[in-house]
């Protein structure tokens, strides 16, 4: 039986973070939070995430940053980008660089979990050998 | 007038150009001049000092020709010296003299004449003063006294006549209201205080408020130039010639003050008050009064008066204006931050959002997850004061307002400006760092005008650094106390510095390197700096990139 998918949510603002948590956690979604990208890439091992929520304001390395950082190490990882800004230029090359989705904030929890389903089927969790 | 043609008269009749006449009434002066014993005139008493004063204080002036009016040195016009008491026009050295003449009169027959020498008077020498009673038996208290003497020829006299000449084009021609009084009846007034023990004139006046109401009356103002008389809204000279209670009008206390002030001896008395004009304006002016030491003329006390009424409002317009300016700059500030701001709330919205969100789906289950529900509407509302709280610092900013000084601390100052550019300075990936001092001590200022300060050295740094490569956009701000009195913070970059031609005028207004700057944030941050008593300097640091360094003073300990 492959494990239940985990996501990992980064966001520099607590507030939004722990919301987003509770938001996938009511919806049966496992997930672990951090503040910043170099706290999650702590984390990070390949094939344990099935899915990354990043907010692209991020204090130290930004969210764009992270996005082409996982890019080459795990091309295979959904990455989901939230961003308070709406600016169709920085959505475009979000989108270029390879994002399954862009949302700006407020997110849209309907929207949300339509990306978190796609995330799921279009890369499904690694089964475990 | 019948009198004039006396007097006229008696001029023509003696023929002498130089003779100065007064016309004196001595009918409230009978009881004080008359012998009430006829004892051998020769062996009239000496005056008693209190008695001369008396008698001459009772004796009025009726009429006196210019010739008098010259060599007596009055100021003011003929009509003005009407009624006047003889006492406090004629010199010192020769009252007594003067006080013997009109008793002898007053105690011969109606056609006595009495001569007396006095000496020297003015430029004349041998001066003779001539005195008898009016022909006509229905002025039995009219008293005619005529000078008689010859010039000194002495240049010295002629050089002091000419040197008044020039004292008094001087004083018409200063630039300045300028009134010159006449302060001897007062001086005499202190001196009887003085002999009756009274040294602490303060306590006295306080005792005895009249005294200042009487010193004032008998203070005379004797001559006031042009620029006087248009700060006191007067017709022309004549209305401000006279007692000089009206200088006092405006400020109940002054008169009191300048009383003690001259009573002390004080050399020098400056005062800044309100006169109440003749046509009825309240002015603020500075008073500087000169007052005589011994050996000096008491007649000539110089009040000068500088008007800052113009000043002052232009001040407080200034500082209107300045108001004004430094909204527009915030408000120019603001719309640059503009998509950080909206940043800023939206964030605490989206959280309340999709915490409000979770709650329905927790409701929405069969069996309601309560606690989960409380805990996630427990975070809406904090959220929400947080969104709150966002814009209120925004209102703040933008709020047209008087600045307000409280206790601040320093660090708080500038993390709570940080909040402003957090997200601006993300954008363009500055990194930006704060060094708190510690153990700052307060500082007293206005908390939005100081943010305003540190965002505007912040957004400047921001923008200096655009052409710098993004992993090296740098910005680094530490407090810490400087010396006992002041507390500093610098904020560095790591841009391209500021040319070192540019460094004197950085603060200057509208002096901008950038395309579409205004160039007024430096200015207003040296506005703001230099009215909280500090200083802000620019210079370039010698690994690059430019260092700003603010310093406050700390508030005293209250």
């Amino acid at each position: 039986m492959s494990p239940a998918p985990l996501f990992a949510i980064v966001d520099d603002d607590e507030a939004l973070r722990q919301a987003l948590a509770e938001l996938l956690e009511v919806s049966g979604f496992d997930c672990m939070t951090f503040a910043d990208a170099d706290a999650f890439l702590a984390d990070y091992a390949p094939g344990r995430f099935s899915g990354l929520v990043t907010d692209l304001n991020l204090p130290g390395m930004n969210g764009q940053q992270l996005q082409q950082h996982i890019r080459l190490v795990d091309p295979r990882l959904p990455v989901i980008v939230i961003s308070a800004q709406s600016d169709p230029a920085i959505r475009a090359r979000a989108l270029a660089s390879g994002a399954l989705a862009y949302l700006t904030k407020p997110i849209n929890d309907q929207v949300l979990f339509r990306h978190l389903d796609a995330a799921l089927s279009r890369f499904p969790p690694p089964t475990a050998d | 007038m019948s009198n004039d043609a006396d007097l006229f008269e008696l001029s023509a009749h003696r023929r002498l150009a130089r003779d100065a006449c007064w016309q004196l009434d001595v009918s409230g002066a009978h009881a004080l001049l008359q012998r009430s014993d006829q004892s051998d005139p020769a062996a009239l008493p000496e005056w008693r000092q209190d008695q001369l004063d008396r008698a001459l204080a009772a004796v009025r002036v009726r009429d006196v020709n210019e010739e008098a009016i010259r060599l007596f040195g009055l100021t003011g016009d003929r009509e003005r010296l009407t009624a006047r008491p003889i006492s406090i026009l004629w010199p010192e050295q020769s009252r007594s003299v003067l006080a013997d003449l009109l008793r002898a009169l007053a105690n011969g027959g109606p056609d006595a004449v009495e001569t007396r020498e006095i000496g020297v008077l003015g430029p004349l020498v041998d001066v003779v003063m001539t005195g008898w009673r009016a022909a006509d038996p229905r002025c039995p208290d009219i008293v005619f006294v005529r000078l008689s003497g010859t010039l000194n020829p002495s240049s010295a006299l002629l050089e002091l006549e000419a040197s008044q000449d020039r004292y008094r084009n001087m004083i018409s021609s200063l630039p300045l209201p300028l009134l010159q009084v006449d302060a001897r009846a007062a001086a005499r007034m202190f001196e009887r205080l003085r002999a009756n023990g009274i040294t602490d004139i303060a306590a006295y006046t306080r005792d005895h408020p009249e005294l200042v109401e009487i010193a004032c009356d008998i203070v005379l103002v004797t001559d006031a130039n042009n620029e006087a008389v248009a700060l006191f809204g007067a017709k022309d000279r004549t209305e401000l010639i006279g007692p000089i209670p009206f200088v006092f009008a405006g400020t109940p206390g002054s008169a009191r003050r300048v009383t003690i002030a001259h009573f002390q001896g004080i050399r020098n008395y400056v005062e800044d008050f309100q006169i109440l004009t003749l046509d009825g304006r309240m002015l603020d002016v500075s008073l500087l009064m000169t007052f005589p030491v011994s050996g000096e003329r008491h007649d000539t006390i110089l009040m000068m008066m500088v008007d800052h009424t113009a000043r002052l409002q232009a001040e407080a317009k200034l500082r209107q204006v300045e108001n004004d300016f430094h909204r527009a700059a915030r408000l120019s500030t603001l719309g640059e931050l503009t998509a950080s701001i909206a940043h800023e709330v939206r964030q605490p919205l989206s959280a309340i959002l999709t915490n409000a969100e979770t709650s329905q789906r927790w409701l929405a289950r069969d069996e309601p997850n309560l606690p989960k529900v409380q805990q996630l509407t427990e975070r809406i509302s904090a959220s929400a004061r947080r969104a709150s709280d966002i814009i209120g610092r925004i209102q703040d900013a933008a709020r047209k307002r008087e600045p307000v000084r409280t206790r601040l601390d320093l660090n708080e100052v500038v993390r709570q400006a940080l909040l402003f550019v957090r997200h601006d300075s993300q954008d363009k990936s500055v990194k930006m760092t704060l060094t708190p001092g510690e153990d700052l001590p307060p500082i007293l200022g206005d908390r939005v005008q100081l943010q305003q300060v540190v965002v505007n050295l912040l957004v400047n740094a921001m923008q200096a650094m655009r052409e710098t490569e993004r992993d090296h956009r740098e910005i680094c701000m530490v407090t810490a106390v400087d010396g006992p009195d002041m507390v500093e913070l610098t904020v560095r970059d790591t841009g391209p510095g500021v040319p070192p031609a540019d460094l004197d005028r950085v603060f200057e207004g509208f002096f901008s390197t950038k395309e579409g700057g205004m160039g007024i944030g430096l200015a207003i941050c040296q506005s703001i700096v230099t009215s909280h008593g500090g200083r802000i300097t620019a210079a370039n640091h010698p690994d690059g990139g430019a260092i700003f360094r603010v310093t406050i003073p700390v508030a005293t300990k209250a």
